[in-house]
């Protein structure tokens, strides 16, 4: 029997894990959630590059080197979103499933259930490894892509206000806009302004990413140690 | 069975779901497994003195025994210190 002082250590010990638990679950589902949202950016910015660099160059006649990276740039984002979105939704419908189910339950959550629900955390993340690895090379990937956009942008726009001059594709876009060369390096400097946040935002998923590869990489090795401990007990009984 | 658990995960859950008896439909059922495996593992903790199969005419059911609890209660334990010990990930 234990004393009242043990069993009250124990609950409170016990209610730390839980929350600890619940902590943990919520902050990663959020951020499997965010990578959703930014893989569907970059698959739509990759499209709109892709699209605005055809235009240029259909526009202007001729082959422009700076559209053509655009485009490439564009093409290779839009293959990454569409890469980054499918891994995200295998990853999220499996936490989300653990999450709901630890919602559903009340408070102050059973030791055992709260183990159940441990087990299916290690279950998911033995079965998603391989996908975690690459939502995290994507997000990396996708980052350093919308950077280098970002910093394309700040140069065009840097180039076209000390040139005085705007380049043909940027004409195109703005077509049926009252022209001006403010417009222009505004648009510039808009646009490097998104491209660097996502670019920045996809980075920091990916260090977020491994900080919980690395979290449940030490949980899966602390649980191997803990099978010589379960197979001493079975054999000892 | 989609995702992984270890030889070690599937017993406690089976130990814990027949706390009451429960066939082994139910068993393979609520603990995800196919009936070769779940038969397995079931021989597996009979032969261990964990569990202990009950005929009543044509049905068998499966009970925990009481030399089960110690072996939940590690597992409870292990798994318990792996969230209190570990540092975790938050945002």
């Amino acid at each position: 029997m234990c004393s009242p002082v043990k069993t009250e250590m124990t609950e409170s010990v016990q209610k730390g894990i839980s929350e600890n638990f619940s902590r943990e679950l919520q902050s990663f589902f959020v951020l499997c959630l965010l990578n959703l949202v930014f893989g569907a950016l970059a698959l739509a910015f990759g499209m709109q590059f892709i699209v605005t660099a055809v235009l240029a160059m259909a526009g202007s006649g001729s082959f422009g080197i700076f559209p053509f990276l655009q485009g490439l740039v564009g093409w290779a984002a839009t293959v990454i979103g569409f890469r980054w979105i499918l891994s995200s939704v295998k990853v999220l419908k499996g936490v989300t499933k653990i999450r709901r189910e630890y919602r559903a339950m009340e408070e102050p959550v059973p030791a055992e259930a709260l183990t159940g629900l441990i087990i299916r955390m290690m279950a998911h993340y033995r079965e998603n490894w391989k996908t975690l690895w690459k939502m995290n090379l994507f997000s990396m990937l996708g980052g350093c892509i919308f950077l280098a956009l970002g910093i394309l942008n700040l140069v065009q726009g840097i180039s076209a206000a000390a040139s005085g001059s705007v380049p043909a594709y940027t004409l195109i876009v703005q077509a049926g806009l009252t022209s001006g060369i403010g417009r222009s390096v505004f648009l510039s400097f808009f646009a490097a302004g998104i491209n660097l946040a996502i670019g920045l935002a996809s980075l920091l998923f990916s260090t977020w990413f491994r900080r919980y590869s690395r979290a449940w990489e030490l949980r899966l090795i602390e649980a191997s140690h803990s099978e010589e401990t379960l197979k001493t007990t079975m054999e000892q009984s | 069975m989609a995702e992984r658990r270890t030889p070690y995960e599937i017993f406690w859950e089976i130990l814990v779901f027949c706390r009451t008896p429960r066939s082994i439909t139910g068993i393979i059922n609520r603990c995800d497994l196919n009936s070769k495996t779940g038969q397995e593992y079931l021989d597996f903790l009979t032969g261990k003195g964990y569990l202990s199969a009950v005929t009543e005419g044509e049905r068998t059911s499966y009970i925990s025994t009481a030399k089960a609890a110690e072996y939940v209660e590690t597992f409870t334990r292990l798994y318990q210190s792996l969230f209190d010990k570990i540092p975790g990930f938050r945002l």
